[in-house]
């Protein structure tokens, strides 16, 4: 969904604000350096509402930065598919051959998804304060 | 980029909801459950937010699963309006979608933020 938006620093602001102490966000992105989503785009007519500058943005690496930048902590990362998931309406082979080609690291980087589970760290508000250290003169 | 992007976003949203036939398949169903497991949460009782909800395919199941308040915001009305009318026709009480933007909503004290 992030990458329908080109405001994701303010909706990360606001994901922040909204979640409680020991929450988690949940991102599930399409992987912009996955080789068959283009043509699964023109395929599925979405081209148009797909290929921005921010379906580019949602790499790992800009999305691990708009997390952190905004005070969570990454608490998983999992990569999700490598051929279009519509084929799974087809056959139950192309889960287990996604399952397959998920399990290699070197395809995986160029997985269809990434999930990231950013969490809110709790504010530990009850740990007592150190005494400051005196001089004595 | 053009300046209205989001509003661009919306038109184009409200149509290709419009034309949508809502039906789970196989393929949204996996991607149901691998979202849940990755979550790893007992979400019983919870508030949980379902940003860009569309027409609730994950929102309103998860909102059947559990005793979770799923709360959905989509920018479009479209989708939004047949989100509550699927919740509604399959006796999901524990759903509500609004159509808002969240930059600027605000929704307290919620224990997961899911965008699919």
């Amino acid at each position: 969904m992030l990458h329908h938006t080109d405001e994701e620093g303010k909706i990360a602001e606001n994901v922040f604000k909204s979640l409680k102490s020991g929450g988690h966000w949940i991102i599930f992105e399409n992987n912009p350096i996955n080789p068959l989503f283009i043509p699964f785009f023109i395929l599925i007519g979405q081209l148009r509402s797909h290929l921005t500058r921010q379906y580019l943005k949602s790499n790992k690496f800009s999305l691990k930065k708009l997390v952190i930048s905004h005070g969570f902590q990454i608490s998983g990362i999992q990569r999700y598919g490598f051929l279009p998931t519509l084929l799974y309406n087809y056959s139950s082979f192309f889960i287990s051959f996604n399952k397959v080609l998920n399990a290699l690291p070197a395809i995986n980087e160029f997985a269809a998804f990434h999930l990231i589970k950013a969490t809110k760290e709790p504010v530990l508000n009850n740990l007592p304060i150190p005494e400051q250290a005196t001089v004595e003169g | 980029m053009p300046k209205d992007f989001l509003d661009d976003q919306k038109r184009y949203f409200d149509k290709y909801f419009a034309d949508l036939e809502i039906a789970e398949t196989k393929a949204t169903r996996y991607e149901f459950s691998t979202m849940v497991s990755f979550m790893g949460e007992d979400m019983q009782g919870k508030r949980i937010l379902d940003l860009g909800c569309g027409t609730g395919r994950n929102g309103i199941k998860l909102a059947a699963l559990t005793s979770a308040e799923v709360i959905g915001i989509d920018i479009s009305y479209v989708a939004v309006e047949k989100a509550n009318a699927l919740a509604k026709k399959m006796g999901v009480s524990n759903f509500h979608a609004l159509k808002d933007d969240f930059k600027v909503i605000r929704c307290p004290d919620l224990l997961t933020i899911f965008c699919v």
